[in-house]
């Protein structure tokens, strides 16, 4: 699995890891994030079950287990957070750090040992000691119980499904031409994204931020102007797709 | 990169658990890749004496003689480093597909148990049982391979420490190209130590995979 520190400071990194070449075929490609302060690091969402021995490896390459203290799922999907089950073996010690909608659900994923601390409603932090991750939320991006994660510091907005586009083979980790991108995304927004009045609610939450990443959880990051080109698309599109799609035949 | 003292630490953390065997073998993967790239700064290293070497005529001859040796040295570090990588990210991800068929032999000798006479089911349980025993043996085969791994690992940096020791006396007889021939040679000494460290951590990492091999993961 490809593993790249994106941006650095005196107290934290973040750390992408994903474009896994030993990936089974038809199970989608996800990018976790780590963002790994002097004595501590957090997993955002770890991704699937299939995934897992790669992440693990690709986790102790800039932490030792025990140090590895927390997770982040931004939501319920199997391809953010079906390995808990392993981690929960793995893990010595940690928390997740999940909506509180999706507690009774997450843990069919297998949790014995892991601390499950819900997320409000109206967000909150992840307080890493020297560092604090602000969680935003993103209710019905997808899904109906959903955050993100700000790094005011880095201005890193880690926007989970939201950004996400769907690309055969090992794409590069930048948009480089963000035109050119539209076509791998329009239908994956368009789709998966239910409603326009959660989706315009989210951007005009996100604008306020400073964001120099969007870092979505498949396929490429958004870097500087490209930030606001996507936020200018993103609120011109349509979506909730499926509604009109169930009529077709 | 863990110390010797983090891997006592990491046995006092998990408290009453035992520690996976998938962790413990991802953990040496990823240790031992370490040393790869330091037994390349030595290769390199040995490279830029022999450049220097070459050029000093007689001055540099015992120096040259030498820096064949660490090359030949730490290319077979590099190579059971790899091997060494390669084996416990294996076992590692084995360890982890052993955890899941172990939990259908399970839940399927439930099933069996509430329903003895389901010949389905039984097969089904026979069959999930021997690719548990499958994977244990390759598991265990692959245990035996690192530990085997590690001891010529060690006395491979063993025999290169002990050329290194003499970098220094070959070093101060090439005349004026003595103080370039020093900065090698301390490079490279510093380099094999740190190799040497690496390998006591691989060590007792591998102790710790001897002692989780019994555990349930
Ligand atoms: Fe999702
Ligand atoms: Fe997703």
């Amino acid at each position: 699995m490809l593993t790249q520190t994106l941006l650095e400071c005196k107290t934290h990194r973040w750390i992408i890891c994903g474009r896994d070449p030993e990936k089974p075929e038809k199970i989608l490609d996800t990018n976790q994030y780590l963002v790994r302060t002097d004595t501590r690091m957090v997993i955002l969402d770890p991704g699937g079950i299939e995934l897992f021995s790669s992440m693990l490896a690709c986790a102790l390459k800039h932490a030792p287990i025990h140090e590895i203290t927390d997770l982040f799922a931004s939501h319920q999907d199997p391809d953010i957070i079906s390995s808990l089950g392993l981690w929960d073996q793995a893990l010595p010690k940690a928390r997740l750090h999940a909506p509180w909608l999706w507690e009774g659900f997450i843990r069919h994923f297998g949790m014995h040992h892991i601390e499950y601390v819900p997320i409000p409603d109206e967000g909150g932090e992840i307080n890493l000691g020297s560092v604090s991750l602000q969680i935003i939320p993103a209710h019905y991006l997808h899904s109906s119980g959903n955050h993100h994660i700000y790094d005011p510091e880095l201005k890193i907005l880690m926007s989970g499904d939201v950004g996400a586009a769907l690309e055969p083979g090992q794409p590069p980790l930048f948009v480089e031409d963000f035109n050119a991108h539209i076509k791998n995304m329009e239908y994956f927004h368009k789709r998966w994204m239910p409603s326009n009045m959660a989706k315009n609610d989210w951007i005009k939450r996100v604008r306020q931020l400073d964001i120099e990443y969007l870092a979505p959880q498949h396929g490429r990051i958004f870097k500087g102007d490209d930030v606001k080109r996507f936020l200018d698309w993103f609120e011109k599109l349509d979506v909730g797709l499926g509604v009109q799609a169930s009529y077709r035949n | 990169m863990l110390t010797s003292q983090d891997i006592d630490l990491l046995l006092s953390v998990y408290g009453e658990r035992s520690i996976p065997r998938f962790v413990v073998s991802a953990t040496l993967a990823t240790e031992l890749s370490s040393t790869i790239r330091v037994a390349r700064w030595i290769s390199i290293s040995s490279k830029n004496a022999q450049a220097i070497t070459a050029r000093s005529g007689s001055w540099g001859q015992g120096f040259s003689g030498i820096t064949q040796f660490i090359d030949e040295f730490s290319r077979n570090t590099i190579d059971c480093a790899n091997r060494i990588s390669h084996t416990s990210r294996q076992l590692s991800q084995s360890a982890v597909t052993l955890i899941a068929r172990r939990a259908m032999t399970e839940k399927l000798h439930r099933v069996k148990c509430a329903h003895p006479d389901n010949e389905y089911v039984m097969q089904m349980e026979q069959k999930y049982q021997d690719e548990v025993m499958r994977l244990e043996t390759n598991n265990e085969r692959s245990f035996l391979q690192l530990r085997k791994l590690i001891e010529e690992i060690r006395d491979c940096t063993r025999a290169l420490n002990s050329i290194v020791a003499t970098c220094r006396i070959e070093a101060s007889r090439a005349g004026p190209f003595q103080q370039a021939l020093f900065v090698i040679a301390a490079d490279i000494e510093a380099a094999a130590r740190k190799i040497d460290e690496r390998i006591k951590v691989g060590r007792k990492i591998i102790d710790l995979l001897g002692r989780s091999a019994n555990s349930q993961v």
